[in-house]
């Protein structure tokens, strides 16, 4: 609650409201997606469509712009101690990923809510799915923050990260190269392909306790 | 309270605690005293679950894991920062929801009060001096009204009112019953306090009378006296304040200062006190006070 707290509380939790609406309704207001809109799924209008674009190619960043240091801090200014000496390891991961999440919450429904007011639509499983690709994002910061325990480190990581996930991930859904093509499997981006929104979140939230299990790995063998 | 079998931790080329037997019992304040980098805090930080030993047994309350006591025990690591965004109050509280401990904000209140810190409880706790910060670790470690308290370092390098504010809280637990382990870098804050000692050097319990530490403190008085940039009237006090935790017979000049240590170990704190008030220091001497007396 203390991460929610201290995000919301502050011009963070405005700014990306801000920075998410008014992207994703320039991205919406784009001809090609008016022109396309219909072929790519009936069900949604244009703004929706700009809020997952707009999270597809700068969610990572800017969960890692506001996240990149929730672990690597604590550890570097020994204020994990605190918590350590006080709950389980778990837990406090578990507790910094709720945190993000109801933070992220917070912004996403804010968004689609403003969107509501000019579309007079709200398409709750849309906005699940981005819930679920944060959730990734989410816990790929806590991956990384653990792993590279100086707030500089996993600031650099993660900026690197939050820009070469994405094309990385994105070539490999659409090449054909062996090489890179098994790490489609890997990424959000592939399972955000198939038409099914239930499996999409499935896979997502696979992909979530699977590194939320290597996070609570790596923090049981480190000493803090 | 505390037993511990065979405690040992080993990082690449370092041994740093080597097989430490250790046991505190119900109603002990029990101290672990030893210089800097004797292994003091390895052994703290394995017994509070912070690290993890390389080999070798602890039970703390009888239970070989952690997990169910935590709510029994409170615990003050060494040099840990704060959550300098939050206040002194938000801090008490967030850490004891943590603990699932939750209490009303009155009782936060009392305990501020408690560790001398009740005209700072709407402060931010980045405006605090290490003294207050400490005292506010020590507010957190209690909350919850623990049986078994664990403090590490509780008074190194803080001003003489948060030592003596640390005390009176130590005792207070002592008339309650509650049992606390501490540890310190020298018996001087300790002695009056603690029920049982125990000393330790380079990763080993060792006896009184082989302890470095004792050994410098009953033979020696050492002047030590430090040539230093001009000092501003403002600056004194502080410096004054932080100095005379460290030694005695202080001696302030505008571009000198001499004080009574009782072993080199303390000119570290003594320098870092002058780093901290921003004053540049030109050259350091030391010489047996009985000598230049």
């Amino acid at each position: 609650m203390n991460e929610f707290k201290q995000l919301f509380k502050s011009t963070k939790s405005i700014l990306t409201i801000v920075i998410i609406f008014i992207l994703s309704t320039f991205v919406s207001s784009l001809p090609f997606i008016a022109a396309h809109q219909e072929k790519w799924e009936l069900a949604k209008d244009s703004y929706s469509i700009g809020n997952e674009l707009v999270i597809s190619l700068f969610g990572f960043f800017l969960i890692f712009l506001l996240s990149h240091d929730i672990l690597s801090r604590e550890i570097h200014l020994k204020t994990i101690r605190f918590l350590v000496s006080k709950t389980t390891r778990l837990n406090i991961i578990i507790g910094k990923y709720l945190g993000l999440m109801l933070f992220w919450l917070s912004c996403i429904m804010t968004t689609y809510v403003l969107n509501m007011v000019i579309s007079h639509r709200f398409l709750f499983s849309d906005a699940l799915k981005i819930l679920t690709f944060i959730s990734v994002g989410i816990s790929c910061a806590l991956f990384l923050s653990m792993l590279f325990p100086t707030p500089q480190k996993s600031m650099f990581v993660g900026m690197l990260f939050s820009f070469l996930f994405p094309i990385v991930s994105l070539i490999s859904v659409l090449s054909s190269e062996r090489m890179i093509h098994w790490f489609q499997y890997m990424t959000p981006y592939y399972y955000a392909r198939w038409s099914e929104p239930l499996t999409y979140v499935l896979m997502n939230m696979a992909l979530t306790v699977i590194l939320l299990i290597g996070t609570a790995l790596l923090f049981q063998r480190r000493d803090v | 309270m505390l037993h511990t079998k065979g405690l040992t931790k080993k990082y690449r080329t370092k041994v740093a605690i080597d097989h430490i037997n250790l046991d505190v019992n119900q109603g002990d304040i029990f101290g672990l005293i030893g210089p800097k980098e004797s292994g003091k805090t390895t052994f703290f930080n394995i017994i509070t679950g912070i690290s993890r030993p390389t080999s070798g047994t602890f039970t703390v309350m009888n239970k070989p894991s952690l997990k169910k006591v935590r709510q029994h025990i409170g615990v003050l690591p060494e040099y840990t920062d704060l959550y300098e965004g939050l206040t002194a109050l938000e801090h008490i509280a967030y850490l004891s929801k943590i603990t699932g401990t939750r209490q009303r904000t009155s009782d936060y209140e009392e305990l501020l009060e408690f560790v001398g810190l009740h005209h700072d409880h709407s402060e931010k706790v980045g405006a605090f001096t290490p003294g207050m910060k400490k005292r506010l670790g020590m507010a957190q470690a209690i909350a919850h009204q623990p049986e078994f308290i664990l403090l590490d370092e509780p008074f190194a390098d803080i001003d003489a009112d948060s030592i003596l504010h640390i005390q009176r809280v130590i005792e207070t637990l002592k008339d309650e019953g509650k049992t606390v382990f501490l540890t310190a870098d020298r018996p001087r804050f300790t002695n009056s306090i603690c029920t049982k000692t125990a000393f330790i050097s380079e990763g080993k319990l060792v006896s009184p009378h082989t302890h470095p530490q004792e050994k410098t403190i009953t033979a020696s008085n050492i002047r030590a006296t430090f040539k230093h940039a001009w000092i501003d009237d403002e600056v004194k006090p502080v410096l004054t304040q932080y100095l005379q935790t460290v030694g005695t017979d202080l001696v302030i000049s505008d571009d000198e200062t001499s004080l009574i240590i009782r072993s080199e170990a303390q000119v570290p704190a003594i320098i870092r006190a002058f780093v901290k008030c921003k004053v540049d220091l030109y050259r350091v001497t030391a010489q047996d006070a009985m000598m230049s007396s």
